[in-house]
């Protein structure tokens, strides 16, 4: 029999999460805050994402790769120039090598599938902003 | 889905209606046959002796040709054309031909007295340029800017003719003895006339306007008097002409032909403007050119043969014209071969085009559906497990609940886009059933209100369902993007062998020449109304389309029902319960 999970209190990094899916973002939201990662907004496009990290200061940006009017690749380029001390992790739909070196070359720390294990993406976070770096 | 059906925006459907409602008279079935009972009565009543033979002339045989007159007035008023002018000139043309032969009857038969030229002749000639311009004002409306190929096979066929013409009658009216000056000229008048009108015919006949029944009544009518003609002036060079002849039977058949156009439903048709085609080389039409085309030196050869005298001068310039009217024509269809070759070239682009716009939409429709979704789902699933695991189950259970949910509407997404790559409908209940579902789909996406009406009692083979199915996806999606309508009516009809889809809408409209062409569609960037035509075209079809401003379009598709190919096979898949009968 597993030993029950316990329930992780919300004071890990702090996490702005950006999606143009509000149901998507709802469901990571409430999964991340289970493993204790705080959720400090939400942002549904690449304008948003680069305006309140600027305000908030996130440990670190959850970015999705395609969104209206900003996509994801340019507002982690756009991050990495004003706040380079800000990993960005894309999360995205696709997996595809090429978009991977794309993320890498705009300064993202780690590239990540949707769909990949919550755990995973907990993990990713809390050592991205342990450090700094690609994590490709 | 109920709804009124659009107003009708194209002549076509009217026409149909007239024949509906009138046809049931059968005017001019009836008129026909009226007219084949006094061409009999013509010949028996004055052979039984109950009449003299010019009684019976100017009774039944001008009475006939007066009768043409009427039917042509009562057409026009019946049916009221839009462009009536070409039946008036008919009319006139016949009335004037009526007065003619009244007089020459009347100095013929019953003064005895053997004037020419008379007046007759004056009446007789008069009547050619009214006959000859209604012909052209009908051309002009049917074939409207300029249609070179036509004019040209006209005028090969017309040199060919007017060769033949020249050699057997009119060189021997102007050298027939005891004639003066003015009996000379007036002799050549009329097969000079003839070959004219015949231009004239030849022309009409090889347009690419509309061929309703009215059509070709007229035309088998125009042969008639043609061909009389030519058989009267052969036998005036022989002896004479007596009252009473045999070949009054070929007028009076045009007479009767001319009078029953005029009463076809279809007569308002014939001066409809021709949808843009191009004109295509049947082998019928390469018999014709190639028989005109040689009958000047075929002719050359007779007479040298025979021995008679040569008309070398005329033969020889007539040949002359024949060889630059069929290098002309050679020319037209080298061009119309390398616009082709540009068309397939460019649908070809086009197709790769759509092909891959296709995908990019399917990809970014996972993308945004069930990708995006399916992976929530996965997280929320991870969420519930962890809930279990601390015991708590009353938050694991909403959340299973909400999965549960989630799921549903991604099986249900999933399934919308199956359905548009391959509708299932289409392969297990045939086009009747798959197009009611998409006319459903379409009203619910566009609000447009979409009627679709069927008539197809078999199942066509899977290749003709599939390309009928698309053109009418592509003409709805036509109706959606630009025609800015209140109503769209899909209908679907066999009869005789073929199979009809027409899609109408009550919208925006266009001039139809602004659709052009093939070559010109893909030019203008209508490319949904090329690869619609192309689609039906390469499986041996035909498309139409219909359509003026502020009266809706119409698209057409025709296709001859049958094929080699075995009928559609159901899907490898039970599917569900649909409840419909019939299908």
């Amino acid at each position: 029999m597993r030993s029950p999970e316990p329930v992780a209190q919300p004071s890990g990094p702090r996490v702005l999460l950006v999606d143009d899916e509000p149901r998507f973002r709802a469901q990571l939201r409430e999964v991340l805050t289970d493993y204790g990662i705080v959720v400090v907004a939400e942002a549904g496009t690449g304008h948003q994402a680069v305006e309140l990290a600027g305000r908030l200061r996130p440990d670190v940006v959850l970015m999705d790769l395609r969104m209206p009017e900003m996509d994801g690749i340019t507002a982690t380029r756009l991050l990495a120039e004003a706040l380079p001390s800000c990993p960005v992790i894309i999360i995205s739909a696709y997996d595809d090598p090429a978009l991977t070196e794309e993320a890498r070359r705009a300064g993202a720390y780690s590239y990540l599938v949707k769909g990949c294990p919550a755990r995973l993406i907990a993990d990713v976070i809390e050592k991205a902003a342990a450090e700094e770096g690609w994590h490709g | 889905m109920a709804s009124a059906p659009p107003a009708s925006p194209d002549t076509d459907s009217e026409v149909q209606e007239a024949a509906r409602r009138i046809g049931r008279s059968r005017a001019w079935w009836t008129y026909l046959v009226a007219s084949g009972l006094v061409a009999v009565a013509y010949y028996l009543i004055p052979a039984a002796g109950l009449v003299p033979r010019w009684a019976a002339k100017i009774g039944l045989y001008n009475g006939l040709a007066l009768s043409a007159v009427v039917a042509i007035l009562i057409g026009v008023i019946r049916y009221r054309p839009e462009r009536p002018l070409a039946w008036y000139l008919f009319a006139v043309g016949l009335l004037s031909y009526v007065i003619a032969d009244i007089i020459f009857y009347t100095y013929q038969d019953i003064l005895h007295r053997d004037v020419f030229p008379s007046l007759a002749d004056v009446f007789y000639l008069a009547a050619y340029p009214f006959l000859m311009a209604g012909l052209l004002r009908l051309i002009r409306h049917r074939s409207p800017g300029a249609d070179q190929t036509s004019l040209l096979d006209a005028l090969v066929v017309t040199v060919g003719v007017g060769v033949v013409s020249w050699v057997y009658l009119i060189v021997p009216f102007a050298r027939a003895p005891g004639l003066t000056l003015l009996e000379r000229l007036v002799s050549m008048a009329y097969p000079i006339m003839d070959v004219l009108l015949l231009a004239t015919a030849v022309r009409l006949l090889v347009d690419r306007g509309p061929r309703p029944p009215a059509f070709r009544v007229l035309l088998i009518g125009v042969g008639a008097l043609l061909v009389t003609d030519t058989l009267y002036s052969i036998i005036q060079l022989g002896g004479g002409y007596h009252t009473g002849s045999p070949i009054d039977v070929g007028w009076m058949t045009w007479y009767a032909c001319w009078g029953a156009a005029a009463l076809h439903p279809t007569m308002r048709a014939l001066a409809d403007p021709a949808p843009p085609r191009e004109v295509r080389l049947t082998r019928l039409r390469l018999g014709l050119l190639a028989g005109a085309s040689l009958l000047a030196p075929v002719i050359q050869g007779v007479q040298l043969v025979r021995g008679h005298e040569q008309q070398a001068p005329v033969i020889v310039a007539a040949s002359m014209v024949l060889f630059v009217l069929v290098l002309a024509r050679l020319h037209g269809l080298a061009e119309e071969v390398a616009t082709l070759a540009g068309i397939r070239k460019r649908l070809l682009e086009r197709a790769v085009q759509v092909r891959e716009e296709e995908r990019i939409r399917l990809a970014a429709e996972l993308h945004d559906g069930p990708i995006q979704q399916l992976a929530g789902v996965a997280y929320t699933a991870d969420l519930s497990r962890r809930r279990v695991a601390r015991g708590d189950l009353t938050g694991a259970r909403e959340l299973l609940a909400s999965l549960e949910d989630d799921i549903r509407g991604e099986v249900a997404a999933l399934r919308r886009v199956m359905t548009e790559l391959r509708p299932p409908a289409l392969d297990e209940w045939g086009l009747a059933a798959a197009l009611a579902d998409y006319g459903a789909q379409f009203q619910q996406r566009t609000g447009i209100t979409c009627t679709v009406e069927t008539s197809l009692p078999v199942r066509l083979i899977r290749t003709q369902e599939t390309v009928l199915y698309r053109v009418a996806q592509e003409a709805l999606t036509n109706v959606a993007k630009h025609a800015r309508a209140r109503h769209a009516q899909v209908s679907l009809q066999a009869d005789q062998g073929r199979v009809t889809l027409q899609v109408r809408d009550d919208g925006a409209g266009f001039t139809t020449r602004s659709a052009g062409s093939l070559g010109e569609q893909l030019g203008r960037d209508h490319f949904g109304l090329a690869s619609m035509r192309q689609q039906i075209e390469m499986a041996g079809g035909t498309w139409q389309v219909r359509s003026r401003p502020r009266r809706g379009t119409t698209i057409t598709a025709i296709l001859p029902i049958g094929g080699d190919e075995p009928l559609p096979q159901r899907l490898p898949f039970a599917a569900p319960w649909r409840g419909r009968a019939g299908h």
